[in-house]
Formats: C-alpha cells, structure tokens, sequence
C-alpha cells in the first residue's frame, strides 16, 4: 500500500458491521482484505471505532493466523499441512516452492508478489498434497508438478474475487411461511414436483470435488444440454408446473472423494467417476438423451476389475448406513424446495408438538453423544442446559473443524446447511434458547457461503426470526466465521472468540451449559451432532438406538485418509470395526504395503496399532487403547510411515496452536517437539525418551484446557504400541519405516530404466547417469528430500 | 458446610471454599504463582495443581480454583504431584533462569537443576517475566484500562504495552508492577525515576494506606486523588479483601454543626516546593531530594527500612546539603525557616555514620539556637562534616568524566571561590511554609494572614496564641515556622486559654457592642460579610442577620456600613455620636 493511509473504507467495514465490538474478529478479517496488513494505523482505527480496547485487537490480530500484522505479497501460498498432505510430502512440497521463489517458508519475497505460508488442514484431503493459491485449490501437487505451479505464481495477477466475496441473498422470493398448514403445503407441491422429474444428475461439488473441476463439469453439462435441446431445469421451483424435465444441480459431498469429480445419476441410480468437462458431450447424449450408460466412466471394482454400475455395486458404499450425511450428495444444498421435498423440517413439525422436556428424552432414549470428539451425551447436556437459570440461552454449533485429516463437517455444512438449521431449531425449543451461532473456521469460506446462505433463506421463509410458523418460538443464528486457530474448536475459546476476543480457554468448570455465551446457559454442539438431531426427532429414538453398541449408539462419520486406497468421507454404524473401515470401505492398503496402524482423533487422539484393528469404532473401545474417537478423522498407515515422525507431527501442531496460556501446554509441547526432533535426526538417548515421556505426563495431567489434557495421546500411544521404533531411532540411528531423512539413505535399484525423471527433479543434482544407463545418487550431495523417490515413475528409487 | 480431607486431615468449611484456601487452615501449604487475591481464580500457572479424589474418580486439579465438595479427599504432596509440579518447576527455571520467585520455588520443591535448557527453541532468550498474567489481569480487572495485553499465541506469547509504546490510556495506578512477582515490570516516570505516589519519589504506595507508623487513628484511609474507584469506578480490590467488612468505598463527607465556645487552629505548615526553583534540578535530576524525604528513608519504617540509597540502589559516597532552599531567599520567602538548619544537620550526621560518605553542607550561615543545638553543631565538624559559607548556585548533571553523578555549584565566599563539587546526592533543605488552604481558612474564621501567608496572632509578644477574634487561638506552625518544643509549648499555652474560657462558664465582654434592629433589617448580608470577626449570623428562618454579641469587638463597622440604619454599635448610636460633636463643637 503506498500513499497516504486512507482511512475511509476500513470505518465502512466498520459500519458494515454494526459497530458492534463482539464482531471485532470479522472486523478484522476484512479490513486484512481491505487494507492487505493490519498495519498500526489499521488497528488503531479498528480499536478506535468499535471501541474496544487496542491491547485486545492487537491480541486478536496477532492471536488467528488468517491475520497479520507484516505486509503480504499479491499472491498467498498456502501449502496445506494436513495429515493426509503430510504422509504425502507436503514438507518437501513447501520447502521446494520456497527454493523455487526464493522466499522462506513462511515469508514474502522481497517484491511482495508472492507469500509463501504452510497452513493448517484445508480440508481436501484426497487430493493431497494440496496447495492453495490465492482461492484457487491445486490437488497432487507432486515433485513433477511443483516447477510448473512455482512458474505459473509467479505471474499470477491479484486475486480474482473468490468465494469470500460471493454476496450471500436468499434464493426465496416468496412469502414467508406463516404457520405448518402453508409450509405443508408447500412440502407437498415440492414432492410433487420432484416426482416428475424425468432424470436426476447430481454433480458431486464437495471438497474433493470441487478442487478437482467439479464446477467446470457441472457448467458443461447445462450447457451441453441445453445445446442439445433436452428440456433441463437448474433449480427445482422450473420442475412444479412443468413436468417431465431434466434436474442438474450440484450436491454435497457424495463420500467418495478419491475417485472425483463424481456425477450421479437418478432414477437409474448410475455413479460416473472422474468426469472431466470433455465427458460432458457424451453424458448428455448418451445417458440423458437415451439412458445408455457410459462404461468407462464406472468405477472399477478394485479386487474384480468389473465396472460397478452405482453406489449398490461400490466397496466403497456398501458398508455404508447414511444418517448424517443423508442428504448430503442427495440434493442441491442451497434449495430450500428440495429439502422440503426430502423430509426436511419434518423433525421440526413433529418437535412443535412435544414439550420441551419431551424433546429432550427423546434424544437421551437415543444414546446419542457428542460427535465433535468428547462424546458426552447430547441429552444430558441439554437437560443441564434446561434447568439452568440465566439469560441469555443460546445454541452454539461448533464448525471449527480443526483436525488435520478431518473433513465431516465442512461437507454437512456445504453439503446440507438446513439440517443443521433444522436440528438447532429443535434444540431451541427444548432448552429454550433464542439465538444461535454457527461458528465456522475461516479455512472453510465455501462453508460460511452456504451457512449464511440457508439462514438467509431460511429467515426470508420464516423459518427463522419471531414466531416461527406461530409457534411461539423465536429463533434466529448469526454465521460467525472464525481466524484460523484450532484452540477455538474447545468450547469456551470459542465463546471467547464469538464475544470478540482472543480464543482463549478458560477453567471449567463452570460448564457453557450452565455459562456460557455471554453468560447465559448455552448448548455447544458439534455440526454432525446436530445433523443428527433432525432424523432422531423423525424417525425416533428406538431407531436410531437399535444401531451402533451398547455405549455408542446410532452412525459415524469418517473421513478416510491416508495410505488406503479409496479415500473419502463414509458413515457407517457404531461398532464397525476398523479393519471392516480399511479393508471393505478402504480397499485396503495399497499393493505391496502392510496395515501398520490406525490413527483415530486427529491430534487429540492416537495411533492404533494393526493387531488391534479389530475393536469395534466405539467411544469407550477406542479409549481403552489410547487413543479416542475425536471428530472422525480416521489416518490410515502402512509400514511406509514412521511412527515418531507421526508423533512429531502432531505435537508439532499442537505446538503452534497452542494458545500459550498455561504453562504445561505452552512450554511442554515446544519440548516434547524438539526432543522428538531430536529422535527423528539421529540425536535421541535413552534418557531423552524418559524425559519425554515425564513431560507427557505433566501436559496430560496438568493443562488447563482441552487442547492440552489430550495433546500428548500422539506420544503416549505410539510409545505403548510402537516403543521399539523409538528405541531404533535411538540406538540404532534407524528409522525402520525409511522415513526419517537424516536416518535413510536413497539409493537406486537394479530395476532402474535410466528415464532420468528423478535426476531433473533433483534440486541439488546428486543424481548422475546417463540416458537408458542405470542411475545413481551421489551420497554426499543427496539432501534426502525424498523428490526422486516420489518422481520415479517405477518405483526404482528405494529408502533405506 | 462440606468436609474435606487434605493430607489425611480433615476439616469442615462453607461451601465454595477453594481448596487452596481450606488447604492453607488445615496446614497444608500449596505453592502458587499467578493467584490474584481478591480477584476470582485464572489459573495459567497451574503449580498450585493437587490431586483430588471424589466421586470414585481420581483427577489432578488446580487448588485455586477448585471449590471443595463434601467428601473429597486431597493429597497435595503425592508422589504424582510432586513429579509433575517438578516438571514445572524445571522448564520455568530453563525460561527464567533469574527469577528470584522461581529459584526460590524451586528450592522449596527440592528442584536443583533443569534438564530443559537445550530443548528450549534455539533463539530462547532467558527472561524474567514468567508469564503469569497478573498484570494483564490487574490492567483489565482491578484498574479496567485494559491497556496491558497479550500478543501473539504459543511459546512466543508475551505481554506488550500497544506497539510496545508507554500509552496514553494508562492511568498508571501500578497495579501492574506491585502485583508482578519478579519486579520485572516497572512504573517509570519521563525522567526514568520508579514512581510511587505524587509526595515522595521513593518508594511504591498504594491509594489505601495507613500515611505513616505513628499516624492516629493508626488505620488505612483512602487517598481521593489516587483511588481508582473513587476516580474510574474500577478496582474495589481492598474492599473484598477485607475480611472484616471495614472498607466502605461509598462513605460520602457528611458535614456536621458544632455549638463550641472556643476554637484553636493548629492546620500547621507545608514544606516549599523545591521544583520552583528549576536551577536546583528537583524533579528534573535524579537523587535531587528534599530533608522530608530524606526523614523518610532514614527511618526504619520508611521505603528503604532505614538504609541510605540513591536511585541506583547503593549507598552514596558523596552527599551535598543546600540549605535555605525557598527560604532567606528574596524571590522566594525572606524569612528563616528557623528548623531546616538543624534538620539538616542531623541528617548529615545520621548519614555520614551509617555510609561514610562525605558530607558537605552549604549555608549561608547556620542557626543553631536551641539547648544543646551548637554544641551538636561542633560534633558533628569534628566528625568530619565539611561546611561551606555559600548557598548552592546550581545542581547540574555530571559529565561522563566526573567522579559522581551530579555537580553542585556553589560560591565559597571565604574563600572566593567557585565551588565544583561531584557529589552522589543532593539533599535540600527545603524551608517551610503556611499550609495550602490557609488563606481560605482564615476568611472563615475571620482571622488576618501575615504578610508571608502566616496566621496573624494578636500581638507578637504579648499575644501569642490569641487572635483579634475572641475565642480562637492559634498553636503550632500555623502561626509561624517552629520547632518541636516551641510548638508544644505554644499548644500546652492554646489549650490553657481555651479551657480557661470554658472553666468560666461566664465572660465578661465589652458593653459597647453592635446590636441590629431586626424590624429595620433587610437582610441583605452585608454587615456579615464586613465584619472582621464573623460576629454576624444570618437568620434564614426570619429573614435577618443578628449579632453575635459574645464575639463582636464593638469596631462599628457594620453600624457605618448598614444602609437601613438597623445596625448601631451602643454607645456609639448616631445620635450619641452627633450628640458628642455638638458637645464640642459648640
């Protein structure tokens, strides 16, 4: 920014914002917008006209990493540093490109063109390793790759607008529904409709999705058949008068990530797999124009090589029992039609005639407990929340996702932001709550467009706002976005974060339930929990108890990552075991590598080992082993991967998100990181890990929060289960698993073809050898990145 | 009530209680670190951290904010807390290696060494603030300016000012830095000097305070001027630290009537205020000090217990004295002071026996009047005090080269010499004057001011304790600059006049006093306002004044004045008085 501080546009972000002090967090992304920095005059501007404090901006701007303070070059790199990304390079990822552009990893070349940043999970998993550039999302971005995307951002011109700046309007034009007989009414005209539509085509827009051209696909479809004269609608509303048309639309995730873009077909129910724009021309003439089905577009049946027809037919699917998820990929996210004609709201109807305390036995017949990863039982939290005095009450939904690896919920958000709705409208009746928050991460910008959209709409429907339907219930939900702090999925940094601090925790008890947003009591709940609320409510608690185990009723979400070989997001009952979730989900570990362990809670939770894989995907089973059922991130890991590197992973993590309040935490991560960096570069002894293991302890038992009291589960799982590695690191100087550079040597085998693919790729030139002749890397020059073993086409490079 | 067991003993307390505190009654002393008392727990240090059984649960928790409950079992010396309290302890000492607090804690807890040094991150300075976050809490919670904060997250959080800048918004009440265990955060003035309180530049004080060990009553009383509630409506901290309930910020002046038939003023003196003399350097320099302040750290009880120190901490080697500062002095006060003298010279003594410093005093003359005065004069020349015959000119900084850290100047006018002297200190001794407000009381009561501000007696020999106003005397400073016995003398004297009016019971007065008509009288106050004795009350209820015979000296300045005529002084009636002139006239 040259030339005097303008002041102007950042009092219109201001006033765009109300002028009230609690938004001080949006505020600020913003005016980071706006301005590029949060220089001082920024933030003294910020202070100043939301009156609030300059000691708290300046903590804010310098507490969420989406801010900050030093000025940033035209384009951001992010280099996703999600677990899946991880096992897949994206450390050499971030230090190639920073080579490449001459910048640091983290910093801004010199000409402010581009910042280079590693970022926590982007949530787009099956395309590791990822890289966001600016808003547009690069999938495998492998060594091969990486030259040609450093070239391209480098003359990559300032962002276009993205998602962030899409304007949020409803899409309903009509009247508010003012009591249940006009919203029946209108339920019944939209099934109505949906019943004449001749053929479904659902373009799978989630987070795998999406990164992979899902959109392009969907655009060229419409514009395909348009051009080819079939009589197709966008939107369901064009389907009521006029029946027998074509419905395309885009969906939500439909689970199976790896194998995107997806293209669904109903009523004929056909799953086309990595669609690309070119295949639209034959979809159109072919299936939608004759129902002939385009083989080559199935997915292959790993173990037949047969060509599955539709989810029936695919592993991937069948073990599969959709609660939460049900309408996700089965309907066009932002249709309020649509979602009338699936039932939605149904649960909502059936909960305004039941009291309040009737509501909430339902949901403690269920069983249900907190998906978010504590699992406490949903119905206890809203009884407690019930009988507790004070003003005001409120419902939170918690979005901040934070686990690397862990995409759930931003594909319930993107993919059915009414069930959400719907389940905090139940919980508002039965607790008594009049206001709402969907807090989202910042990370997620597809998430809030569509939260904030389906509120909108749903306000303009009358389904949120005074009296809804005249039921005497007044409700409405503010989308609060968050900065980038993975501290603010625990529940109190997350009040503190919507009241317009810093996100720090604070002591408990008391409990938000009892005290919670500004004071009053307030039920905290995770966004698949609350997906969960409206099918309970629906179809009853009997039902939904009669699935999952003794003490984990009902389904879960998992994200499926890592090294298996159908990655995506699957729900199945409570009690699958982990190795039916790998092996009949999964397909398996990938050919010629061995199930090693099962990493389940992100960095809260721990890695269970192969021999255990047969304990049932419950809450207290997964405990009993050391590790917890977090959110639903589930890391799969063959005999490829280091379990001390995995280790170092997410305690460095945990590291930098830790808040730094308290001291267990905040000192006790930073050493146990830099002794397990030791380990891993051949540095370790013995009574380092008696060390580490002391100082475990201490951050488990001693932290004030959430964050911290399970922040050394990494650690103390896999040194239960996986000591020996540790001990080779240690007295070996070995890492068993070939991943530790400083502990492997790369060499080429006999099977090398001379391709010279790795030798370009190599950044340092260790590589020599003529064409056709075998390779070889020279010993002193190999820094040990790991590029040429990634880059070799065959697989001739081997670690050692 | 609740019952709790800590360390196998047991004990009954009111619900709410944390267990810290329950802990503390039943012997059991856990260490704490960021405790606020007073304010509500934040614990981030967590060393207060024990283990506590309840419920069939067994769960390590910090006892500053955990409320005990019925049947809980505690053990705060268990070998699993004492291992993790270890831990802490340890990576504290490899962050703050130098912290007093700490070492001591660490001490107590049998920690000897830390294992942590070389994890810590490679560019890890050590630092003093342990991050305890009791400032932070003191700015929002105890003064509520909120301008000290937190930046950042993670292992490089820390507690900055705005920008790391001194602030506007700061109403510099230290909270900040007399809660800080480690001293680390400091109060400083512009010339860099730790403040305390606007009085005395040495040491910190808080707004409630008792003002000194001898005061009576000997309890705390709230300074206006200071108190954060009084002024912001913020803190309130002493009261609920109370435990007796025997601060009550709320209490407002009450004004009461007292009937009395006499009153002795004795509103004392102030000391001159040296920064008026900007050469002198007071307020602007460093270890510029006045005799007061000096009294102050000489005594036992005062900031530095008794120890002579200049800002630096240690001991001066060098102490230059300046006498008749404001006082003998043509743009200042022309009159002697009549104590600072000896004042100074005691200082110098009780200065030069406790450090050996050398001592030089610098007067024009020196008055040592009293039993004893000039003899100690002489002892204290033998010991070695040096004496120059010249005022100080002027107390400057010293150049780098000089041996001290300031340079008096000063005339020796028997040598003829101009003086350069380095010296560590200077001390002046600062003359007196009538106490601020003097002026004010005096229009009250009806009494006249001197020509140098001092309340008038009525005749300065004769009259010493006794004013122009019948029944109000005057003792001590207020009428004049004195020293100790000659005060108590002049009280011992006041009182005996005072109660000898009341022993009378009856006075005899003059019969030639003024008496107002009330039928004529208007009302109009001017006679209450003229006259000198405030002999004249204005009756509200009827409308008219009224004089006060008991008091009026018959000087018929009202009765000249009163345009209605309803004021007449007897025996000095108009007509007399006309009468009187025909008489000699004709």
């Amino acid at each position: 920014m040259t030339g005097a501080f303008d002041p102007l546009p950042g009092i219109g972000v201001v006033e765009a914002n109300r002028r009230d002090p609690r938004r001080l967090l949006a505020v600020l992304l913003d005016l980071q917008r706006r301005y590029g920095h949060l220089s001082t005059e920024v933030l003294r501007l910020a202070a100043r006209e939301l009156g609030v404090p300059l000691s708290r901006a300046i903590h804010a701007a310098t507490f969420y990493a989406a801010l900050g303070l030093e000025p940033r070059g035209r384009t951001v790199v992010k280099v996703c540093q999600g677990t899946a990304c991880h096992v897949r390079g994206a450390s050499v990822v971030a230090e190639r490109l920073a080579d490449i552009l001459g910048v640091e990893v983290g910093g801004t070349t010199a000409d402010l063109a581009v910042t280079l940043e590693p970022v926590a999970c982007v949530g787009a998993c099956a395309l590791a390793p990822v890289v966001v550039a600016g808003e547009t999302y690069v999938g495998h971005v492998t060594p091969a790759k990486i030259k040609k995307l450093a070239d391209r951002l480098r003359t990559q011109t300032a962002d276009e607008p993205g998602e962030a700046d899409r304007q949020v309007r409803s899409r309903w034009t009509e009247p508010p529904f003012t009591d249940l007989a006009s919203l029946a009414r209108r339920r019944e005209l939209a099934r109505r409709a949906r019943t004449t539509v001749r053929t479904r085509v659902l373009v799978c827009a989630g987070p795998g999705c999406v990164p992979a051209g899902a959109l392009q696909v969907f655009e060229t479809l419409v514009q395909k058949a348009r051009a080819a004269g079939l009589d197709v609608a966008v939107e369901l509303g064009e389907c009521r008068d006029h029946g027998g048309r074509d419905l395309l639309s885009v969906s939500g995730c439909q689970g199976f990530c790896q194998v995107g873009p997806l293209v669904r077909i109903m009523p004929i129910d056909v799953l086309y797999t990595k669609v690309k724009p070119g295949d639209a021309d034959e979809i159109v003439t072919r299936t939608l124009a004759r129902g002939d089905i385009v083989e080559r577009l199935l997915h292959p049946d790993p173990a037949t090589g047969r060509r599955c027809r539709g989810p029936s037919e695919i592993p991937f699917y069948r073990g599969q029992h959709k609660v939460a998820l049900s309408g996700c990929g089965d309907i066009d996210p932002e249709s309020l039609d649509e979602v009338l004609a699936t039932d939605g709201f149904a649960a909502f109807e059936r909960a305004l005639t039941l009291d309040p305390g009737a509501i909430i036995d339902e949901i403690e017949a269920s069983g249900l407990r907190g998906r978010g990863g504590a699992g406490f039982p949903t119905g206890r939290k809203w009884r407690v929340c019930a009988a507790a005095h004070g003003s005001p009450r409120g419902l939170v939904c918690n979005g901040d996702e934070g686990d690397p690896g862990a995409f759930m919920d931003r594909a319930v958000m993107e993919g059915d932001p009414f069930r959400v709705i719907e389940g905090m409208l139940i919980g508002a009746r039965a607790v008594g709550a009049d206001r709402g928050v969907v807090y989202v991460r910042d990370e997620y910008p597809l998430a809030v467009s569509r939260m904030s959209q389906a509120v909108e709409t749903c306000r303009a429907a009358g389904l949120l706002g005074d009296d809804v339907l005249g039921s005497g219930l007044s409700f409405d939900v503010e989308v609060v976005r968050g900065g980038g702090a993975f501290v603010c999925g625990e529940e109190t940094a997350l009040l503190r974060s919507v009241e317009g601090h810093a996100g720090e925790p604070r002591q408990r008890p008391p409990f938000p339930a009892e005290h919670g947003l500004d004071g009053g009591p307030t039920v905290i709940n995770n966004v698949e929990t609350w997906a969960t609320v409206a099918p309970i409510l629906r179809y009853g608690s009997r039902w939904f108890a009669a699935l999952g185990t003794q003490g984990s009723k009902g389904t879960k979400v998992f994200s499926l990552v890592g090294k298996v070989r159908s990655t995506g997001l699957c729900e199945v009952p409570m009690g699958t075991t982990l190795r039916q979730l790998v092996e009949e989900v999964g397909g398996g570990v990938p050919e010629g590598r061995t199930l090693k362990a099962v990493q389940t809670g992100g960095p809260s939770g721990g890695c269970i080992p192969a021999v255990l894989a047969d304990i049932p995907v419950d809450f207290d089973e997964l405990q009993r082993v050391g590790s917890m059922m977090g959110s639903g991130g589930l890391i799969v890991m063959d005999d490829r991967t280091c379990m001390v590197d995995v280790a170092r992973y997410f305690t460095t993590f945990l590291a930098r998100e830790s808040c730094g309040k308290c001291l267990p935490c905040r000192d006790g991560l930073t050493h146990m990181r830099s002794l397990l960096g030791g380990i891993c570069e051949g540095r370790g002894t013995d009574d380092d890990l008696v060390l580490l293991e002391a100082v475990a302890r201490t951050v488990a038992d001693l932290s004030l929060c959430g964050l911290g009291q399970t922040a050394a589960n990494p650690v103390l799982s896999t040194l239960r289960h996986f000591r020996g590695e540790y001990e080779a690191h240690i007295r070996e100087r070995r890492c068993p698993a070939g991943v530790c550079r400083s502990l492997v040597t790369f060499r080429i085998s006999d099977g090398c073809d001379g391709c010279r693919v790795c030798a370009t790729h190599c950044p340092v030139e260790a590589i020599a050898g003529e064409k056709k002749q075998r390779h070889v890397i020279d010993e002193q020059k190999c820094t040990r990145c790991g590029v040429c073993l990634a880059a070799c086409p065959i697989g001739a490079v081997v670690a050692e | 009530m609740a019952r709790v067991t800590i360390d196998n003993r047991t004990g009954d307390f009111p619900a709410g209680t944390m267990i810290l505190a329950a802990a503390q009654t039943l012997g059991s002393d856990i260490p704490t670190l960021c405790t606020i008392k007073g304010l509500p727990p934040d614990p981030v240090c967590r060393v207060c951290s024990v283990e506590v059984e309840h419920g069939g649960r067994t769960m390590m928790q910090t006892a500053c904010s955990r409320p005990i409950l019925d049947g809980m079992v505690v053990h705060t010396r268990s070998d699993r807390v004492r291992d993790r309290r270890r831990v802490l302890i340890q990576m504290l000492l490899a962050r703050c290696p130098g912290v007093d607090a700490v070492v001591d804690l660490a001490r107590r807890e049998g920690v000897t060494d830390t294992p942590f040094t070389k994890t810590l991150p490679a560019s890890t300075r050590p630092d003093d603030c342990i991050l305890c976050g009791r400032c932070v809490r003191a700015c929002r919670e105890v003064s509520g300016a909120e301008v000290l904060g937190w930046m950042h997250r993670g292992f490089t959080r820390r507690v900055a000012l705005p920008f790391d800048e001194p602030s506007d918004e700061c109403v510099i009440c230290a909270a900040c830095a007399s809660l800080c265990p480690t001293g680390c955060l400091t109060l400083e003035d512009e010339a860099g000097r730790e403040i305390a309180h606007d009085e005395l530049l040495l040491g910190p004080n808080s707004a409630i305070r008792v003002g000194t060990y001898q005061a009576v009553p000997n309890r705390p009383y709230v300074d206006p001027d200071s108190c954060l509630h009084l002024r912001y409506g913020s803190c309130g901290v002493c009261e609920r630290v109370c435990e007796h309930g025997a601060v009550d910020l709320r209490q407002q002046d009450r004004i009461e009537e007292i009937r009395v038939g006499s009153i002795v003023v004795a509103t004392g003196f102030d000391t001159f205020d040296p920064s008026r003399i900007k050469r002198y350097g007071y307020g602007r320099l460093r270890d510029v000090v006045t005799t007061l302040e000096v009294e102050r750290m000489l005594n036992a009880a005062g900031p530095t217990s008794g120890q002579v120190k200049t800002s630096n901490g240690r001991a001066p080697r060098r102490v230059a004295v300046a006498h008749c500062v404001g006082s003998r002095d043509r743009n200042e006060h022309e009159y002697c002071s009549r104590v600072c003298c000896m004042v100074a010279l005691k200082q110098a003594h009780l200065i030069r026996e406790r450090t050996g410093a050398e001592v030089y005093s610098f007067s024009i003359d020196l008055r040592c009047f009293g039993k004893g005065y000039e003899e100690f004069f002489h002892k204290i020349m033998r010991e070695g005090v040096r004496f120059v015959r010249g005022k100080v000119v002027t107390v400057e900084p010293a150049r780098p080269t000089d041996d001290g850290a300031l340079i008096v100047r000063a005339e020796d006018t028997l040598l003829g010499e101009v003086l350069r002297v380095p010296v560590d200190m200077v001390i002046l001794a600062v003359g007196l004057e009538a106490s601020r407000g003097t002026t004010d009381l005096a229009r009250k009561l009806g009494l006249s001011v001197g020509r140098d501000g001092w309340l008038l007696e009525q005749h300065p020999k004769l009259g010493p304790v006794s004013t122009a106003v019948d029944g109000v005397f005057l003792a001590g400073a207020c009428q004049g600059p004195k020293d100790i016995p000659d005060a108590v003398a002049q009280g011992l004297a006041a009182a005996a006049r005072a109660l000898a009016l009341a022993d009378r019971g009856e006075v005899e007065i003059a019969g030639s006093t003024a008496h107002i008509d009330p039928e004529v009288c208007a009302g109009c106050r001017e006679c209450a306002e003229l006259c000198p004795v405030r002999a004249i009350a204005f009756d509200a209820r009827h409308g008219v004044c009224a004089v006060e015979e008991r008091l009026c000296q018959g000087c018929g300045a009202c009765a000249a004045q009163c345009r209605s005529g309803a004021a007449a002084a007897r025996h000095f009636t108009d007509e007399q008085v006309l009468a009187e002139l025909e008489g000699v006239l004709w």
